[in-house]
């Protein structure tokens, strides 16, 4: 009953998020870009709205569609597999985080490259280029809600933005106020596993900001990604632990974990990378699903 | 001999050019040699070619050209570092990587990377300067534990670059994990590689390798001289203790420009130097200049190898500089080896 | 520019002194080393020879004490003009890599060559007159380490000649190398000392070969000058005794004179024997020499007479620094003489009577034999070939044996002399066996 009614929540969302992303695309004209900062602490300043942009993170793309802006963006990465409309148009890929090619980002022409990050160069190339750069990481859920409205101004969809904000304000509201039902003493302790070397996301990590939103307590407390090793793994003893890589059932299942109450009662859930550990609008859905796993049915 | 070196030196110099040209017209975009030549022709000699896409121009002129041309330039800086080392320490194992200067340069390059985090110019400037530092202290610290009553014998040396490169690779990994935030820039760094690397970094690795090479060059006949015997060379009025400080201090600056521009590349600097010695005799006057050219073709094969061979996934081209290097000089040291001295 | 053109050389060391830590290696070290001196520096190993060349290349600093070169401190003198005056061939070598013989022996105009020069007429003429002399020349296009090691030290000395000057150092030039080469190398560097007047100084460890060709000898013993001058002035036997604990023979060279230095098997010297005073030994045309020669060398103090000055006996006699009595070449024995013999038997514990030819000139040696036995002394005569044959006395000698014989002298041959000597407890016992 709990389950379906969670499904049901999800769906409305859904909808409700799709009515957002495509509502504002067609309908308005784009205003006047405005020069924004980047998280480098550069500002950027387009002097027409994009007509060309590449874009070289998931969340990015996203973000962008979510803007109105799907059918300007030229290329991205492999790794983006979301809105559906991706895979039904011929875009070119320019790589993955790991491995992008500069050769094929320039021969598309880009007027923008959004990214998170670049490698080390990448950056001053495409400067030097002139190629407009909007690197912006966000760290945190409002980080993210400030990017998106950074990239509207940035590409002259201020309005957009503004509308998409709004939304995930709204819906953030939302699921802080099931928190606050929650009392002090109910909290449940979080680890939010990344992989099966112990890699757990800390403090300062978006992770652990959508934990904290979610109402749960991040057992992890030093900074940035920290590798635990076996005996504080199971010493930090969890109430649940989430994680988001494949095999992490099977993993979780070997006898020396058997010690920890969350594993041998099955409070260990995977998560949806793309919605969990992706800071685009997609997000508040990431934190639906880690609040339906600390609380089922609340 | 003169013969030989002339030959050697006029067909090093035709396989770069043609080195380079091929390199050129290989990449992720798939651009007609025609239109590469073209552009490059443009380029360098001003001939003007006829309507080609500009953003093919821009590709083959701003993205492909610096690449190929730092790759160039990493090799050559690597090899010449190597020759001097080697003869210097008057030792056949001796390289920027066994005798623990790269990995000096790199600790360099990754503490300004830690302490500098801000993407302006000055720290652009910093990293190779601060490879720079490290490459030096590592070069004096194997220089101290590798002395043993005044010389340096082959095996102490390597022992002592083994231990302090361990030790900085240590340290290295110890910071990148203090780095937090920092840490994926100093990986990227760390892996080498030569993508993403424009114009400025040429600039960059020029404003090393050029001082580095001139002083080496301007020190090539003394070098010469102490090969043979350092009182000997004391005695036909060479300043033996400065040549041999000049001569590690810019062999380390040279290494420093490679490792803070691609990260540690092996190999290039131990075999490119023996190949080039078996091919053209142990004159340093001939040998820097060989070395250049050798160094550079070598690491423009690897890196177009590395870019190529299994597109769009570049490989680290450090695996390729082993995976090419080790057959060749085999090769080369099977047909030479009766008649090879070092 | 040769060395011809310049100036005398003149290097002058006062009062050097060096030490490698707290071992004090040179003290108080003083020479003069003029134009056209061919000097050797010789002495035992550790005595400094090695150092004090250093220090003359400058290639140390001496701790105390100076220097000057041609009125110069040596430490005064530029790396470069100093390699116009002083060439050194070293003992140390490079890892060395494999350059061509035509390229090592170039690197001798070094000091004359700007940085990025080519090779000038003058630079090509002096390595070709150096390859020349040294003999390299159809060695020019072999590498360094297809030469065996005689024709490398000739690559060597040819760089060295190559930097034209007017003094050339050399650290044990002659080690490693086979005999043929020693003197290859050395007769080289001696016309080149007697044409050129190129001053040779020179280290060297082999005390022959440095008496042969150097002038001028300094014997360095535990970092001090121990002798110096001309070969036969350092070389003698007390020098060397000194110096290398060794005992020798010093034999003037055949062909030449110069002093030959030829070790002793030195256990046993000075040495213990069953006699408390020297053994005599009468002999004479060389018959006495053998027994001499291995009495000596089993430790035997010995004395002779009467021998005639210049017969072999008498040579190996000196040689051995004998004390002994000796007569004019072909007179016979004056009676002087004969009492200086008595007098020497007077004073030995024992007697040798060698089989020596004996006329009526030399009679009295065989006399001095029966005073010997008279005195109580063990006699020992060596009467092969028999004395009928040595006999031209028209036998007066022959009576002479039978009578020593009678009274108790040993008859032995030569081979036998040394064991029974050596099995004599010096009391006379064998004989009362006999």
């Amino acid at each position: 009953m709990k389950k379906i009614i969670a499904v049901l929540i999800a769906l409305c969302v859904l909808v409700l998020l799709a009515a957002g992303c495509t509502a504002p695309s067609a309908e308005k004209p784009p205003s006047k870009p405005e020069a924004v900062q980047d998280s480098l602490g550069r500002t950027v300043f387009l002097e027409k709205p994009p007509e060309r942009i590449v874009s070289l993170m998931p969340s990015k793309t996203e973000k962008l569609f979510a803007l109105g802006l799907g059918d300007k963006i030229v290329g991205v990465t492999n790794m983006c597999d979301y809105p559906e409309e991706l895979k039904n148009r011929e875009i070119a890929r320019v790589g993955d985080a790991w491995n992008l090619s500069v050769e094929h980002i320039v021969a598309l022409q880009p007027d923008l490259v959004a990214a998170n990050w670049l490698p080390e160069g990448m950056d001053r190339q495409l400067a030097d280029l002139g190629i407009a750069v909007f690197l912006y990481d966000p760290a945190s859920v409002a980080e993210v809600l400030e990017g998106i409205s950074r990239l509207g101004k940035l590409t002259g969809r201020q309005e957009a933005a503004q509308q998409v904000v709004a939304q995930l304000k709204g819906e953030l509201d939302a699921i802080a106020g099931r928190v606050a039902k929650i009392g002090g003493a109910e909290k449940v302790r979080v680890l939010y596993l990344l992989d099966e070397f112990l890699w757990t996301a800390g403090k300062g990590t978006l992770q652990d900001d959508l934990l904290t939103l979610a109402g749960g307590i991040n057992v992890v407390e030093s900074g940035f990604w920290q590798q635990l090793n076996k005996e504080a793994f199971l010493a930090c003893n969890p109430d649940v632990i989430l994680y988001t890589f494949p095999g992490g059932a099977e993993f979780l299942a070997d006898p020396q974990w058997q010690v920890l109450p969350c594993v041998r009662e099955g409070r260990i859930y995977k998560l949806d990378e793309s919605l969990a550990s992706r800071p685009g609008p997609r997000i508040t859905q990431g934190l639906e699903q880690i609040f339906s796993f600390l609380y089922p049915g609340r | 001999m003169r013969g030989r070196r002339l030959f050697f030196f006029t067909a090093l110099l035709f396989l770069a050019v043609v080195v380079l040209i091929f390199a050129m017209a290989t990449g992720a975009v798939d651009i007609p040699f025609k239109t590469v030549l073209a552009v490059l022709l443009n380029r360098l000699f001003s001939i003007p070619a006829a309507n080609t896409d500009p953003t093919m121009e821009v590709i083959i002129a701003q993205i492909r050209l610096p690449r190929v041309i730092l790759g160039f330039f990493v090799g050559a800086s690597l090899a010449v570092a190597g020759v001097a080392f080697q003869g210097l320490l008057q030792n056949p194992l001796a390289d920027p990587y066994t005798i623990g200067v790269s990995s000096g340069a790199a600790l360099g390059a990754t503490a300004s990377m830690l302490l500098l985090p801000a993407a302006g110019i000055g720290s652009f400037y910093a990293v190779p300067l601060f490879g720079f530092a490290g490459a030096l202290i590592a070069l004096f610290t194997v220089y101290q534990l590798g002395r043993v009553g005044g010389r340096l014998p082959v095996v102490t040396v390597l022992l002592a670059g083994v231990v302090i490169s361990s030790f900085f690779s240590a340290l290295i990994s110890l910071s990148m994990i203090a780095a937090g935030e920092q840490m994926r820039n100093i990986f990227f760094w760390l892996v080498g590689g030569l993508g993403f690397k424009g114009w400025p970094y040429v600039t960059l690795i020029s404003l090393c390798f050029s001082p580095g090479l001139a002083l080496l060059l301007y020190k090539s006949r003394d070098l010469n001289l102490i090969l043979l015997g350092e009182e000997e060379a004391l005695s036909l009025g060479v300043e033996v203790e400065r040549t041999k400080k000049i001569v590690l201090v810019a062999a380390s600056l040279v290494t420093a420009g490679a490792v803070s521009i691609s990260g540690m590349i092996g190999f290039v600097g131990l075999i490119v130097p023996h190949a080039v010695r078996i091919l053209i005799g142990p004159d340093h006057r001939f040998l820097f200049p060989a070395s250049v050219l050798g160094g550079g073709i070598f690491l423009t094969i690897t890196d177009t190898f590395a870019r190529s061979v299994l597109a769009p996934v570049e490989l680290p081209v450090g695996i390729v500089t082993a995976f090419l290097g080790a057959p060749f000089f085999i090769f080369l040291l099977r047909r030479h080896r009766e008649k090879y001295r070092f | 520019m040769t060395a011809g053109d310049l100036m005398g050389l003149k290097m002058i060391v006062n009062g050097l002194s060096f030490s490698y830590g707290s071992a004090l290696v040179l003290e108080g070290v003083a020479l003069t080393i003029a134009e056209g001196d061919f000097v050797g520096i010789i002495g035992p190993n550790g005595s400094g020879k090695s150092t004090l060349l250093k220090i003359l290349a400058a290639l140390l600093k001496p701790a105390q004490g100076s220097v000057i070169l041609d009125g110069r401190e040596l430490r005064r003198w530029s790396r470069l003009d100093l390699a116009r005056r002083i060439a050194l061939v070293a003992q140390e070598r490079g890892a060395g890599f494999n350059f061509l013989v035509e390229e090592v022996v170039a690197m001798g105009r070094y000091p004359y060559q700007g940085r990025f020069s080519a090779m000038g007429e003058a630079d090509r003429r002096a390595v070709e007159r150096a390859m020349h002399l040294t003999g390299c020349y159809q060695l020019r296009e072999r590498e360094l380490f297809s030469l065996s090691g005689g024709e490398r030290q000739r690559v060597i000395l040819a760089r060295a000649l190559a930097q034209e000057t007017p003094c050339l150092l050399l650290d044990e030039p002659t080690s490693f190398l086979d005999i043929g080469y020693q003197v290859e190398l050395l007769e080289l560097l001696q016309s080149l000392n007697n044409r050129e007047k190129l001053t040779v100084v020179m280290v060297m460890h082999d005390l022959n070969l440095a008496s042969r060709y150097c002038r001028k000898l300094f014997l360095l013993h535990q970092g001090k000058i121990h002798a110096c001058g001309d070969p036969a002035g350092v070389l003698n036997r007390e020098n060397i005794l000194a110096v290398y604990r060794t005992e020798v023979l010093i034999e003037p060279h055949p062909l030449g004179g110069s002093p030959q230095v030829i070790p002793i098997s030195a256990k046993n010297l000075p040495g213990k024997t069953a006699y408390s005073g020297p053994v005599h030994l009468i002999g004479g045309g060389g018959s006495a020499t053998p027994v001499m020669n291995e009495l000596f060398i089993k430790g035997f103090p010995l004395s002779a007479g009467v021998l005639s000055a210049g017969d072999s006996d008498w040579a190996a006699a000196r040689r051995l620094g004998l004390s002994m009595v000796e007569e004019a070449p072909f007179s016979p024995i004056r009676e002087d003489r004969h009492r200086d013999n008595l007098g020497l038997i007077e004073r030995s514990s024992a007697v040798v009577l060698a089989p020596l030819f004996v006329g009526p000139g030399n009679l009295l040696n065989v006399e001095a034999a029966g005073h010997a036995l008279k005195q109580g002394l063990p006699v020992f005569v060596i009467d092969e070939p028999s004395i009928a044959a040595r006999d031209f006395t028209g036998g007066r000698a022959s009576l002479l044996y039978a009578e020593l014989k009678e009274k108790g002298a040993v008859f032995v041959s030569r081979l036998d002399l040394l064991q029974l000597m050596k099995r004599d407890n010096g009391d006379g016992a064998i004989l009362s066996h006999s």
